[in-house]
């Protein structure tokens, strides 16, 4: 679902506009204290930012409403978006959510029973570090639940959620990488440098 | 004994077998005579990120490229292979040697697989990375002649010339346990439209390559992870069986699986082995049970008084009490896998009924305190 918002948005713009999107979808804060690498956490970012985008191009009367229902915007420059960004920003003291990472692990998945799963954790802030934990599956959100098999790859954050309200909430989040799946060119690839290597060593 | 003695290179009629093992991870070398080395297996010094095997020989002023002659991948679970891809590298003039289960297709498909997978992490890459470095080798060198293949009872590298005289012999994979891998890695295989996943190790081991090392009238036994299974036609009753392997016992042995139960082939003890050996094992701390356990550490030392293990329990890392009381919340069981790197070195002079001298380096300590901790 979420991939479906950004795709309908990002089609109507226009070509100018899709290459602010991009730059704008590239200067977002990544994770507070890692780099961004997961799409889980870089769409809700992208998708609040370009409802954020889609706002303020209308808020600045820099849109019009085509025959079609679309909005698109004038040919606006990025650099006066991005001032334009900063100025509603400094008056309306606009915050967001900031989440305050305190341990971050990339693991594993071994072996998977009914309730719960064991993983091979690899802490990310120390090399060298390998560890290992069960984790019952009602801590994985459900739509990660089909993704939880031996070799599966997730990322687990602790941390703190300082909300713009003022709140601190604790928060653990699994969430499991969306992989790419084996596409027939590249299990070709695979099997011909397979055999090619077969050939030389083994003959 | 001071570290200047501690790194000290053995004599050259001087024996030695250093088994290492960092809690997750086991690499042994053997000293042949002469400066001539083996290396089976490889693991990585936790501190250093560095293939113990290197480590070692950089301290003892041994040239891999020079002094290694035969480096052994007894199979591709990433506890026996991490670093292996550097130590290849290296160990510019050694043969190489894995079991002859891997010639098979599926198993290079894997490795490649593996390699191009997005999420890929040590382990079978490493394999993957070894095969590609002994294909270059091979299309380079008309005299390199590629993988030696091991097998039930294949001499994989022998000196009859000058002494101390030394042979090195693989006792496994019987046929039986190839046809059982084969089986085994077929599944393995992703298909199109799977999504990319890890490599699992998947258990039980069937391809290991047992290692019998003799130098001239001393013999060592290397168990690799091979376990015992009801099937005569594997395991370790296969190679208890077998009329070629070589003869007399081992005063070594490297005990097989981390000391497992499903390793344990009490025939084994009474056939291949004298009385009171000297007995190394690597724990392993992953998985829901820890090796070796209470009774097996217990059942071992019975046997013979001279057992030892290259490391301890792995340390309780501290962190933020946030993380540690989230990690209680969310978790059933968390525990660290890592322990410092041990190292049990045995020496001894060649032809000489001394006993072995014993180096416990690191935390390597004896068996039955291991017990203890249990």
């Amino acid at each position: 679902m979420l991939e479906t918002a950004e795709t309908s948005f990002a089609e109507n713009l226009t070509l100018s506009e899709k290459g602010q999107f991009e730059a704008l979808s590239e200067t977002l804060p990544s994770e507070p204290s890692g780099n961004l690498t997961d799409v889980w956490v870089v769409l809700p970012a992208i998708l609040e930012r370009a409802d954020e985008l889609k706002g303020r191009l209308i808020d600045n009367n820099i849109t019009q409403t085509s025959g079609d229902g679309n909005i698109h915007a004038q040919s606006v420059s990025l650099r006066e978006i991005e001032l334009r960004n900063e100025a509603i920003r400094r008056s309306s003291g606009t915050r967001e959510d900031k989440f305050i990472m305190l341990q971050r692990w990339e693991g594993t998945v071994t072996n998977v029973s009914k309730d719960s799963f064991v993983a091979r954790l690899s802490d990310l802030s120390q090399e060298n570090l390998e560890e290992e934990a069960e984790i019952p599956i009602e801590e994985i959100p459900e739509a990660d639940l089909r993704l939880v098999e031996p070799g599966a790859v997730f990322y687990w954050c602790i941390g703190y959620i300082d909300r713009v309200g003022g709140q601190r909430i604790r928060a653990s989040m699994i969430r499991f990488r969306r992989l790419p799946t084996w596409t027939q060119p590249a299990i070709a690839k695979v099997k011909a440098e397979a055999q090619r290597l077969r050939q030389i060593l083994v003959g | 004994m001071s570290a200047d003695k501690l790194y000290q290179a053995p004599g050259d009629f001087e024996l030695e077998v250093s088994v290492f093992g960092p809690g997750y991870g086991e690499s042994v070398l053997v000293h042949l005579g002469r400066n001539r080395w083996l290396i089976v297996d490889s693991c990585v010094d936790p501190e250093s990120g560095d293939p113990a095997p290197l480590q070692y020989f950089n301290r003892i002023g041994v040239k891999p490229n020079e002094a290694v002659k035969l480096v052994v991948a007894t199979h591709w679970h990433d506890d026996h292979i991490a670093g292996l891809a550097r130590i290849v590298e290296q160990c510019s003039q050694a043969e190489f040697s894995c079991s002859q289960a891997l010639t098979c297709k599926e198993f290079f498909e894997l490795a490649q697989f593996s390699r191009r997978s997005i999420t890929t992490r040590p382990g079978m890459e490493e394999f993957s990375k070894v095969l590609s470095i002994l294909a270059e080798r091979k299309q380079g060198r008309l005299e390199s002649r590629g993988p030696e293949w091991a097998s039930i009872c294949k001499v994989l590298y022998v000196e009859r010339d000058q002494q101390p005289l030394c042979e090195v012999t693989s006792l496994s994979p019987s046929s039986g346990q190839i046809t059982l891998f084969l089986n085994q890695i077929g599944s393995l295989l992703p298909a199109k439209y799977n999504q990319q996943r890890r490599l699992v190790s998947v258990q039980p081991n069937h391809a290991a390559v047992v290692l019998w090392v003799r130098v001239e009238n001393a013999s060592v036994l290397l168990g690799s992870d091979l376990e015992e299974t009801p099937n005569p036609n594997t395991g370790w009753s296969v190679i208890v069986e077998s009329r070629n392997r070589p003869a007399g016992k081992a005063s070594v042995f490297k005990v097989p699986h981390h000391g497992s139960r499903n390793a344990d082939q009490p025939r084994v003890w009474s056939e291949m082995i004298e009385d009171k050996p000297h007995a190394v094992l690597t724990p392993f701390n992953l998985g829901l049970t820890s090796l070796p356990t209470k009774r097996d550490a217990e059942r071992i030392c019975r046997r013979t008084e001279n057992a030892y293990s290259t490391a301890r329990l792995p340390k309780t890392i501290k962190r933020n009490p946030t993380v540690e009381r989230t990690i209680k919340e969310v978790t059933r069981k968390f525990r660290t896998i890592s322990s410092a790197m041990g190292h049990v070195r045995l020496r001894k002079a060649v032809d000489s009924d001394d006993s072995w001298n014993v180096d416990l380096i690191g935390d390597a300590l004896p068996l039955d305190q291991l017990s203890k901790l249990l």
